[in-house]
């Protein structure tokens, strides 16, 4: 049998914080889909779902919990596949049961995966989806030929794809890095239990191009900085906490990894604030010019992943119960989030062959956590750049603050939400 | 349509802004070819009351309550109730967050009452108080239940991860219990229904699925 095909995971080292920073009610997820360009067939996507499967056996599992740490249990059965009825990415009980800790959702054209954070990052979900998306479109009768771009469901998973990265590339000598930071300002939501209101703004990436390359930024420096800029604008005239927002980094591009666990780090980028003084976006850019490129060089998430890693290698922590290390843990996500404002995560472009990008208009990405703050989640395909909000609260001032900004800077925008004025 | 507020575009049928609930009005330079990706109407969700969580601190309340009694000597026959309040305390820590998964009633009785039934049993025992009077028919009437419990698991064929914990839980507090009876001295009849049952529990157990088994141990008690 292959190596890569077990019945127990254990958590990767970026995983190990969810369960723990989860309650009975919630779960840490995102949602990734793609929206079709024709109606989603339930029935044949049952059968694609049930055909590729076992080509990811470290990604349609459940949670469980031992006795000093939680693991993965591979699932043999289908998971959830359901039409969409609730909020996107609604906090929902998905615990304890025996189907995956994923949930695939169809909406009239809409497609996409609900997964738990725990399972993988957006990167291996994509990877999902793309398989998914192309057996579909096979089994509809439209001819997607085998490329690199999508994972192969005929192959057999490797061990690359289901090892714990961090692991791999722990070691001990890159020392040096410290959790030592200042607190953020923290943006003021009042949450509404059991809502999720998502925000999908539709910018054409030649604009995007337009104002970026003039200035010499990228699409996540520039985006990270009207976000700052829209919090400066909600937040009080008085404030003199710093405004950061954390912008996660895949590191398989950086460590040329394929694999489906989660195998990103995160960099906090930000402004000091002063009182009574306030910043433009094009002040903002000057200010954070090249700090995510300095936050996400090797050497940094080198030493970063010796740092995550020597915590959970340490023996105190590897022989504390399960309980105990919840209190712990917890508290140390709940520190962990006051040092940024809200998160900004940049998938980048989807990449696949022609014959599949037919037959999809775009694509959508929302975070599910944390749960008092608003997420933003930006992707690509083709010529539509979708930034992607989601807040739980029917608050709308950041959002509006972000997109009114980004279209008064000369950007055509459109803005679409799950709860608009027909649908309240 | 555009939101002359906001100066964003909004899909075809917006009658007001999502943004800033302004009303929207039909525009030329709005971004074109762009379909609208609907979403369903939603109805509010609405959490219902589980008042399964509140007793978890059942035994919180135990141990507290004993050690009161016992401390300020209202009720001094408690003592070796606090010998054992071990249990209860490795219970709360170190096995429910373990094995813990949904407030089910059989779940409950097993993870709860059963475990509560054998405390108050050797608290009785122990402590040489009225409570062993009554300790028997309370011990034997929860054991009964979780027998047939075992049974319902097994008729059914639930799944096996879950009733193999229910499995292990019998095993691992019926033996817990004739251990701490051996270790005082104290061996009675009643001890006879959990034994049977930890035994019954563990060749069914094992009968069924034996490799699942000593691989879901090992995972569960992985230290990585």
């Amino acid at each position: 049998m292959n190596n890569a095909v077990k019945k127990w995971y254990e958590l990767d080292n970026a995983a190990t914080i969810y369960p723990y920073s989860s309650n009975k009610d919630w779960i840490c997820g995102y949602r990734i889909g793609f929206i079709m360009k024709e109606d989603v067939d339930p029935e044949i996507l049952k059968k694609a779902v049930e055909k590729i499967i076992p080509r990811f056996p470290s990604y349609f599992c459940q949670l469980r919990f031992g006795y000093f740490w939680p693991y993965l249990e591979r699932m043999d059965t289908l998971p959830i596949i359901e039409e969409e009825h609730l909020y996107p990415v609604l906090p929902t009980p998905r615990w304890f049961t025996s189907v995956p800790a994923v949930k695939i959702i169809y909406y009239k054209r809409r497609l996409c995966i609900e997964a738990f954070h725990g399972l993988s990052d957006g990167g291996g979900t994509i990877t999902v989806l793309k398989a998914l998306t192309a057996e579909y479109l096979r089994l509809k009768g439209i001819d997607i030929p085998k490329s690199e771009l999508i994972a192969d469901i005929d192959t057999e998973p490797t061990e690359e794809e289901v090892c714990d990265s961090f692991k791999r590339f722990y070691d001990k000598k890159n020392k040096g890095m410290t959790r030592n930071e200042k607190s953020s300002y923290q943006h003021p939501v009042k949450e509404i239990k059991g809502y999720n209101r998502v925000f999908e703004g539709l910018v054409p990436v030649e604009d995007i191009k337009a104002f970026c390359k003039p200035r010499n930024i990228t699409v996540t420096e520039f985006l990270t900085a009207v976000y700052i800029f829209a919090l400066q604008k909600c937040a009080p005239e008085d404030n003199t906490k710093p405004i950061k927002i954390s912008v996660p980094v895949s590191l398989r591009p950086l460590f040329n990894v394929d694999s489906m666990r989660n195998f990103s780090l995160f960099t906090n980028v930000g402004i000091n604030c002063e009182k009574g003084k306030s910043y433009n976006v094009d002040e903002i850019i000057e200010l954070i010019r090249g700090k995510i490129k300095v936050g996400t060089t090797k050497e940094v998430l080198e030493k970063n992943i010796t740092m995550n890693v020597s915590t959970a290698k340490n023996p105190v922590v590897r022989v504390l119960p399960n309980g105990l290390k919840k209190v712990v843990l917890k508290l140390g996500y709940k520190n962990g989030q006051q040092k940024f404002a809200c998160t900004l995560s940049n998938l980048g472009i989807c990449k696949m062959p022609p014959e599949m990008k037919e037959h999809i208009d775009r694509m959508e990405s929302f975070l599910g956590g944390p749960r008092n703050a608003v997420g933003c989640c930006v992707n690509s395909i083709d010529d539509k750049l979708n930034i992607c909000f989601n807040v739980a609260s029917k608050q709308t001032d950041l959002v509006q603050a972000f997109f009114s900004e980004l279209a008064s800077l000369g950007l055509r925008v459109r803005v679409e939400s799950s709860d608009w004025e027909g649908n309240l | 349509m555009r939101c002359r507020k906001c100066n964003v575009d909004v899909p075809e049928f917006y009658k007001k802004c999502p943004l800033c609930n302004e009303t929207v009005f039909d525009d030329e330079n709005k971004i074109q070819n762009i379909k609208t990706a609907e979403f369903p109407k939603i109805k509010e969700i609405k959490t219902s009351f589980n008042i399964f969580p509140y007793f978890v601190s059942l035994w919180a309340i135990i141990i507290v309550l004993s050690t009161v009694l016992y401390k300020t000597g209202t009720f001094s026959a408690m003592s070796a109730s606090i010998t054992i309040s071990a249990l209860p305390m490795i219970w709360t820590f170190i096995f429910r967050p373990v094995f813990i998964r949904q407030y089910y009633a059989g779940n409950y009785i097993i993870m709860n009452i059963y475990p509560a039934s054998l405390f108050v049993c050797l608290s009785g025992i122990l402590s040489g108080t009225n409570l062993s009077y009554y300790s028997f028919y309370i011990n034997a009437v929860i054991t009964i239940v979780c027998l047939i419990l075992l049974i319902y698991i097994i008729i059914r064929k639930k799944d096996c991860h879950r009733s193999s914990s229910y499995f292990i839980l019998i095993i691992a507090f019926s033996l817990a219990l004739t251990l701490i009876s051996v270790i005082k001295g104290v061996f009675t009849i009643i001890l006879v229904f959990p034994i049977i049952l930890c035994i019954v529990a563990f060749l069914l157990l094992y009968s069924r699925n034996k490799r699942i088994f000593f691989e879901e141990i090992k995972a569960k008690f992985s230290i990585q």
